[in-house]
């Protein structure tokens, strides 16, 4: 492979498989603190397939980020440790290899990769953009031996950075916040991975250069045929470029469905919540925002009922004496885990 | 050095504001440069009303809400409060002025000192400012001040991190409450909140400032969704100058300014049908550096509708509609 | 205020999270070597405190008799070459090196504790000035110092103290001003300003208690360090007056019957280092327990 760009905008031969390229089954990731033990995921599974853009949505401490360091085995050893569950892909738990043998090796960065949220801490400060890139390129796609610096080039101009043969030079303090975060985009895309997984990637951004990133992320994987994973908490984000959304809280998938489905019809309690205090640009003015009352949740000694309970104003008396809901089919694609699922409508934007 | 207010139900004026910083560099300190934050503003905050600041990094609009509370001292223009200038005024004689006049903190960890306790934190300006005689009364205050935000008041022994997020940032806005101001600067009240947090405190905010009737904010935030449900006008800024100011309605109505046209279509809005029929203008390029911004109209590198005079000419805030300022050489 | 209060049910309702300061026992607790060291350090303080009750000799009592006595039911770490009982001694030596090392330790801290918080707050000219002093006398070596002191004012305990709290006052004065160069660039510290607190009461009230882990944890390993000092010093006869006991001394005046009597030099040395080994685990203990908390988030 000595083109990445070329290899990466050729896509693959195969015509689209029809089950999921990655399936997650009931993981579990928990973390030991002195106060006691976290469910940080809490039986969590999800499918993903090729060619689409997912999303998975949460606030803090709902565990979306330790699902996806789960699936890549970066989790922190101590405090953290996977307590059960598989990642099947094409084929292979990738739990069940070993967390730095060569299996898990080779899927890192080479068929999933992975950006986060801080572009400049990702990046060594001592070596230049050009050696970086190299390097990634090499490990991803498994290459041994000189590579030359032209590599590093095509990349910086595949996501759209001026003056590539210059920039490759340059060192990452002399990047911009959004030019870095495009260099991470090169690595995690340098030898077209199947996957790439994003998490929360324009949080640290401004608003254009947000825009201009997830369009330069769609844009990308549409060209290979990859799947895309956004790590979120920003519902527009999620609303403009996502084909398929997992709400989550307290470590589970609350709600699932196609976009169009969990912002036109959303039926459990917290995505309803999630809808109605957000702002929105184009809502009539003096409109009011319905804020989810409490505080989230602590997810040490979790009772064994609904975890959203607490703050839910739809709740009956069986949310109260049964244990949590499974994920229930409420319509096409689209699940819940409610004994509620309410029906209200989301808001529009003259509603208020 | 700048004209006195107009008139009473003015409690903040901003006179042709600069703030710059000298970069020095070497072993001598000598100055290699200078950022201009700020580069010419010219703002009122009127009694009661909430005038958002909006912008990306490096706008300026966060040195704006410390200059007016006097952390940063203006290089040049002036900063008047309730009629008085206050633009060289010493630590002292700003004393009784920052009874007026209070800051709410963006991190809610980093502002609460977290060795003292929440109650300690809260009544601090009514220590300072000797605002309350004796124990008795001083704890009562406390306690209604707790209420006020939405606090259990059985918590003012607990010190900070025994609080979530949320919680913290009501501590901070009790605080900042505790004087009775005229004027809250609100720097990026929510945006370390998570979402479901970010109502609960903007309507606490709204609740507040009914209530109490004459309380004015300058509510600082990148968030425009965020800033234009909160305010009443909204002042958006590029790299230290004020790019357009007006009615918050009639920015996403009837933006005139280039960039604002972009911001809003940057912003993304949470409703994919809306998105769909949306239109999908990008702007390119990058925010300049504020060491070295281009010539002429800032802005004019990536503005779509840039001509030979936007390189050389640079515009002023002019008054285009009824309350609508706006800075370019294009608009009418 | 006209407004009501609200009452935000779930708010109230919060449960009470257990209290840093249970934690952070919790957690020492639970630190075999932090026990272990703390262990330590409260024998050496009760045998120093109660040194009288503890030693069955005076330590000073000579007994030329039963010099060089071996261990044995009266004398159980037996006597020295002039017959004192050297389990008595060592009990009495505790007193010394338990004084040098807190009142060395704590007049450093005093000092080099203004100096640097002074330095870090006011900055600018004030702060190179003051800076540059401590720099000046952390190039004098703590040897010398006391020698010089010595020379000048004559021996003595007090001059040991002086000597070694004066080497100490860099590495505090120094760690204060980088924490308070630290601390005040933190929100809280601006927010005092933006209420209208005076400098004096921010610098007092919200930067130093702030930085007082860090010096706590610093200075309880330096005791150790200080104890060492004290050690090394009276080994080589500088301040501690003859008879006072005191561990160093009682090393050097070991050293001839090294072959013979080796216990004479070799538990005393034992005790030092059991010492500077329990301070220095205390403090790794302390730091490791507050320096999350230090950052203030969790």
């Amino acid at each position: 492979m000595s083109d990445p760009v070329a290899a990466a905008t050729a896509g693959s031969g195969d015509t689209a498989a029809r089950g999921p390229i990655l399936e997650v089954r009931d993981l579990r990731v928990q973390f030991r603190t002195p106060l006691g033990t976290v469910n940080a995921v809490d039986g969590v599974s999800y499918e993903l397939y090729e060619d689409e853009i997912v999303a998975v949505v949460g606030e803090s401490g709902c565990g979306k980020s330790a699902t996806q360091l789960a699936v890549m085995q970066l989790l922190q050893s101590p405090p953290g440790r996977i307590a059960g569950g598989e990642v099947i892909f094409e084929g292979n738990d990738l739990l069940k290899y070993k967390k730095n043998g060569p299996e898990m090796r080779k899927v890192r960065g080479g068929q999933i990769a992975m950006i986060f949220q801080e572009p400049i801490n990702s990046l060594n400060p001592v070596l230049t953009i050009g050696d970086q890139l190299v390097e990634a390129y090499q490990l991803h796609c498994g290459l041994k031996g000189q590579t030359s610096t032209q590599v590093a080039v095509d990349l910086l101009k595949m996501v759209g950075i001026p003056a590539a043969e210059k920039r490759v030079r340059d060192y990452p303090h002399q990047f911009s916040g959004g030019m870095c975060q495009r260099v991470m985009i090169a690595m995690g895309l340098s030898c077209s991975p199947r996957i790439l997984i994003a998490d929360e990637p324009t949080t640290a951004l401004d608003v254009t250069t947000q825009a201009q990133m997830l369009e330069l992320m769609r844009k990308l994987v549409r060209q290979m045929r990859a799947s895309l994973v956004i790590v979120t908490h920003n519902l527009g984000v999620v609303a403009r470029y996502v084909e398929r959304i997992y709400v989550m809280y307290a470590g589970r998938v609350v709600e699932s469905g196609s976009t169009k489905d969990i912002f036109g019809n959303p039926r459990h309690p917290y995505t309803l919540g999630l809808l109605k205090s957000v702002p929105r640009l184009d809502e009539a003015q003096g409109c009011r925002l319905v804020p989810i009352e409490g505080m989230p949740p602590n997810l040490i000694d979790m009772p064994g009922t609904c975890a959203f309970l607490p703050r839910c104003s739809y709740a009956v008396e069986r949310c109260r004496t049964d244990s949590w809901p499974e994920l229930t089919s409420v319509g096409d694609g689209h699940r819940a885990r409610c004994y509620v699922n309410v029906e209200e409508v989301g808001r529009g934007p003259a509603a208020c | 050095m700048g004209q006195p207010p107009a008139d009473e139900h003015e409690v903040l004026r901003l006179t042709d504001l600069a703030v710059h910083f000298p970069i020095r560099r070497g072993v001598w300190q000598r100055k290699m440069g200078i950022v201009k934050a700020v580069d010419g503003v010219n703002l009122t905050v009127e009694r009661g009303e909430t005038l958002g600041l909006v912008g990306e990094s490096g706008c300026g609009k966060t040195t704006i809400g410390r200059t007016a509370i006097r952390l940063y001292k203006p290089t040049a223009g002036s900063v008047w409060f309730e009629g008085r200038d206050i633009s060289n005024l010493s630590e002292r004689e700003l004393r009784p002025v920052r009874r007026r006049m209070s800051l709410i903190f963006q991190d809610p960890s980093g502002s609460l000192d977290p060795r003292k306790s929440a109650g300690n934190i809260v009544g601090a300006p009514l220590r300072i400012h000797h605002l309350v005689n004796g124990r008795r009364e001083y704890n009562e205050r406390v306690e209604q001040l707790f209420g006020l935000v939405g606090l259990d008041p059985s918590m003012v022994d607990r010190v900070p991190h025994e609080f979530s997020g949320g919680q913290r940032q009501r501590i901070g806005i009790a605080r900042a409450l505790a004087c009775d101001p005229s004027l809250i600067i609100c720097d990026e009240p929510v945006s370390a909140l998570d979402v479901s947090m970010q109502a609960q405190i903007m309507n606490l905010l709204q609740d507040l400032q009914e209530g109490l009737g004459g309380l004015a904010y300058v509510f600082i935030a990148h968030d425009l969704s965020v800033v234009r449900h909160v305010s009443d006008r909204v002042a958006v800024m590029y790299l230290g100058r004020i790019v357009e100011l007006t009615a918050s309605e009639k920015l996403y109505v009837s933006p005139k300014h280039p960039y604002t046209q972009a911001l809003l279509a940057a912003v993304p809005i949470p409703d994919p049908f809306v998105e769909e029929a949306r239109e999908r203008s990008i702007l390119e390029g990058e925010i300049p550096s504020p060491l070295d911004p281009p010539s002429g109209c800032t802005f004019h590198p990536r503005c779509p509708q840039c001509t030979a005079a936007c390189k050389t000419q640079v515009p002023q805030l002019r008054e285009v509609a009824d309350g609508h300022y706006v800075s370019c050489l294009l608009a009418r | 205020m006209r407004l009501a209060a609200r009452r935000d049910p779930l708010v109230l309702a919060a449960p009470r999270h257990m209290s840093t300061r249970r934690v952070a026992v919790h957690l020492l607790l639970r630190k075999g070597l932090f026990m272990f060291g703390a262990v330590v350090i409260v024998l050496m303080i009760l045998m120093a405190v109660f040194a009288p009750l503890l030693a069955p000799f005076a330590p000073n009592a000579t007994d030329m008799q039963h010099s060089l006595a071996r261990p044995s039911a009266q004398h159980l770490l037996g006597t020295d070459n002039l017959g004192r009982d050297t389990l008595s001694r060592l009990i009495y030596g505790a007193r010394t090196s338990l004084i040098v090392g807190l009142a060395a330790v704590a007049a450093a801290v005093i000092l080099g504790g203004i100096l640097g918080t002074v330095a870090g707050f006011i900055g600018g000219i004030v702060q190179a000035v003051i800076m540059r002093i401590v720099d000046m006398l952390m190039s004098i070596p703590m040897l010398l110092l006391a020698l010089t002191l010595a020379a000048v004012l004559g021996g003595g305990l007090k001059n040991v103290v002086i000597a070694i709290s004066i080497s100490m006052v860099p590495p505090f004065a120094r760690l204060m001003a980088a924490q308070t160069l630290t601390i005040k660039e933190r929100d809280f510290v601006s927010a005092q300003r933006s209420m209208g607190a005076p400098r004096w009461r921010t610098m007092l009230g919200t930067v130093m208690p702030n930085a007082y882990p860090a010096v706590l944890v610093f200075g309880t390993m330096q005791i150790g360090a200080a104890i060492l000092g004290e050690a090394g010093l009276s080994y080589l006869g500088i301040g501690i007056q003859p008879p006072t006991a005191a561990w160093g001394a009682m090393v050097s005046l070991g050293f001839p019957y090294l072959v013979t009597h080796p216990w004479l030099s070799i538990v005393p040395g034992v005790a030092v280092m059991l010492v500077v080994f329990a301070f220095n685990m205390v403090g790794d203990g302390l730091r490791d327990v507050l320096d999350p908390r230090l950052r203030g988030t969790q």
